[in-house]
């Protein structure tokens, strides 16, 4: 019983020992930190990319909600596409701009195009926000995997305390690079397991995937189709598009734009990542083969579907090599969310509320920010409750606001004044707080509405205010003479 | 330096590929139509296609097409030939 937990502790001392080793003969500047220099090749930014798309939110909460909702998992698989599509376009420009002004974070993306301090730190602030809700589910994951892996000998809230230590550690002594290398020995793991389990499971207990699908629909009828209300198909295509759209707008993925050498990197991961997407498949089969083999769960523990099953169907050894698999896929993204929010506190909001700091300092304040960060990541973790999906959508609905705002500055003539674009973030922002901190639905607050509006993602339908407010404020603040394109 | 009448003959094949680029580049659109909109005229379980739901199997045909259609559009892109010639990325 005890060899699970033996292999997955290994598995973390091996994560930081590739952290540590990463650093050795270096010396890092704030820039080499977060963006590692802009050295990295193809081979290594795919695999970062798909790094963190892989997490403990594929893993776990993928398959905790084909167990736990059904159909409803099935966006998980379709935004990441739409979102490559958009990236084929959507990327090469910001890696050129960010190149040429040398910016190493989103909101000095912001700030620049919209010659705006203030926007800049309101960028930053959002993205600091959206993150917390995402390092959580990655804690949230790593208690799951050690306190179900040590067969309840070790409690879920030890476990989460356990797993934030050893990303702070790793995240201090190494930045970007040690995650980077985690990545690759990470991808190689995940896709050998969940593969594994996603053809094992489904054969083993049911003979098939026609056997088991016909199983699951027999025994729960509609759980495989979107539902009439609630998680119907316009949840369905409000999430989906939410999601698509917000995809690149967290700070850590933007910050791993600025990563590639080339864009070029950009328009072959387009075509190359979807079919990476496929193996979420497999994380689905486990879920629904989890359905009517450990039946039951509910509520915030849907996410440990998968870790019972593999209980229940390997020897202990086996459970420790998929808790280690686990493991990196927390630790991974979750040191790359860390960095990312330590750094836009460093160097966004230190530095935009006070800029005579020197460099040094801020790097050194980056990374005394760290534990804090983290902590307060435990702190949210252990108030519990929530499922990792539920988790990651809010930190969507958070972040997606930074889109409308993004993508007009992209263009030649960008139609959003940078009173609109503070404007439209700020509403988008202020409407998913008041709906998630009150549990209400934009109907029972506009009663007019349709009923088929409670259906809608409420992050979606914070876009579109946000969208009228940018268009209000932007023509509003708009001077007379057309604003020439400064900014290309 | 190419002679004149090369580097017309470059320039119009260069705005050759791009027509057929801009009319290419609609493909993309395509992914979202078939998954923003279509998915609700196959919200069912049965047929199952592939073993899996009808519904799961229809966006897993998206994500397979949008694979396709975004390497068609990568392949045919002047913008790939272009930095690849110039040899600015050689990895």
């Amino acid at each position: 019983m005890m060899s699970a937990l033996v292999i997955i502790f290994l598995a973390m001392a091996v994560a930081l020992a590739l952290g540590l080793r990463a650093r050795s003969g270096k010396t890092m500047t704030l820039e080499q930190w977060t963006v590692a220099g802009r050295g990295f090749g193809g081979p290594l930014v795919f695999l970062l990319t798909a790094g963190e798309i892989y997490t403990t939110f594929t893993f776990l909460g993928g398959s905790g909600y084909a167990y736990g909702k059904g159909a409803p998992a099935y966006y998980i698989l379709a935004y990441g596409v739409l979102a490559y599509i958009l990236s084929y376009w959507l990327l090469p420009p910001i890696w050129r701009y960010a190149k040429r002004h040398r910016l190493v974070s989103q909101p000095h993306f912001f700030a620049r195009k919209y010659d705006s301090p203030a926007l800049g730190l309101l960028v930053a602030a959002v993205g600091v926000i959206a993150l917390v809700p995402y390092l959580v589910l990655q804690l949230k994951g790593l208690g799951i995997i050690v306190s179900v892996a040590s067969y309840g000998s070790i409690s879920a809230d030890m476990a989460i305390w356990i797993g934030a230590a050893v990303v702070t550690a790793y995240v201090m002594v190494s930045g970007v690079r040690g995650s980077a290398w985690n990545a690759v020995v990470k991808d190689v793991l995940i896709l050998a397991i969940v593969i594994f389990l996603g053809v094992y499971l489904p054969f083993h207990y049911y003979g098939g995937y026609s056997e088991m699908f016909r199983a699951i629909d027999a025994a729960k009828p509609g759980f495989l189709a979107f539902r009439a209300e609630g998680q119907s198909v316009l949840w369905f295509q409000s999430t989906v598009a939410l999601t698509a759209l917000g995809f690149f707008m967290w700070p850590h993925a933007f910050g791993a734009v600025f990563t590639a050498r080339s864009e070029r990197t950009f328009r072959r991961n387009a075509f190359m990542l979807p079919m990476y997407q496929l193996i979420l498949l497999f994380v689905f089969f486990c879920g629904f083969a989890a359905i009517l083999k450990v039946p039951g769960l509910t509520g915030g523990d849907i996410d440990l579907s998968l870790f019972r099953l593999s209980i229940q169907s390997f020897d202990p050894w086996f459970v420790g090599v998929i808790g280690a698999a686990g493991v990196l896929t927390a630790l991974v993204p979750g040191s790359m969310i860390l960095t990312a929010a330590a750094t836009l506190l460093a160097n966004d909001v230190a530095r935009g509320l006070s800029p005579t700091i020197a460099e040094d300092s801020v790097a050194s304040i980056a990374r005394g920010l760290v534990p804090i960060i983290a902590l307060v990541a435990v702190w949210f973790t252990l108030q519990g409750g929530q499922t990792i999906v539920a988790l990651l959508l809010m930190g969507y609905s958070f972040v997606t606001q930074l889109f409308p705002a993004l993508v007009c500055s992209l263009m030649r003539n960008n139609p959003v004044t940078k009173a609109g674009a503070f404007a439209g973030i700020a509403v988008g922002v202020a409407a998913v707080a008041i709906v998630s901190l009150t549990h209400s639905t934009f109907r029972s607050l506009l009663p007019f509405l349709p009923a088929e509006m409670n259906d809608v993602n409420v992050g979606f339908a914070a876009l579109a205010l946000n969208v009228i407010a940018t268009a209000a404020v932007s023509a509003a603040t708009r001077p007379a003479a057309t604003i020439a394109a400064e900014h290309v | 330096m190419l002679s004149q009448p090369a580097r017309r003959f470059v320039g119009t094949r260069r705005s050759r590929t791009q027509a057929e680029m801009s009319a290419i580049r609609w493909l993309a659109v395509l992914p979202f139509i078939g998954i923003l909109i279509g998915t609700a005229f196959v919200n069912r379980v049965e047929p199952l296609v592939f073993g899996m739901p009808l519904a799961l199997s229809w966006i897993v045909g998206w994500v397979v097409l949008g694979a396709i259609i975004m390497a068609i559009i990568y392949v045919l892109d002047p913008a790939n030939a272009r930095s690849e010639a110039d040899g600015e990325e050689a990895q």
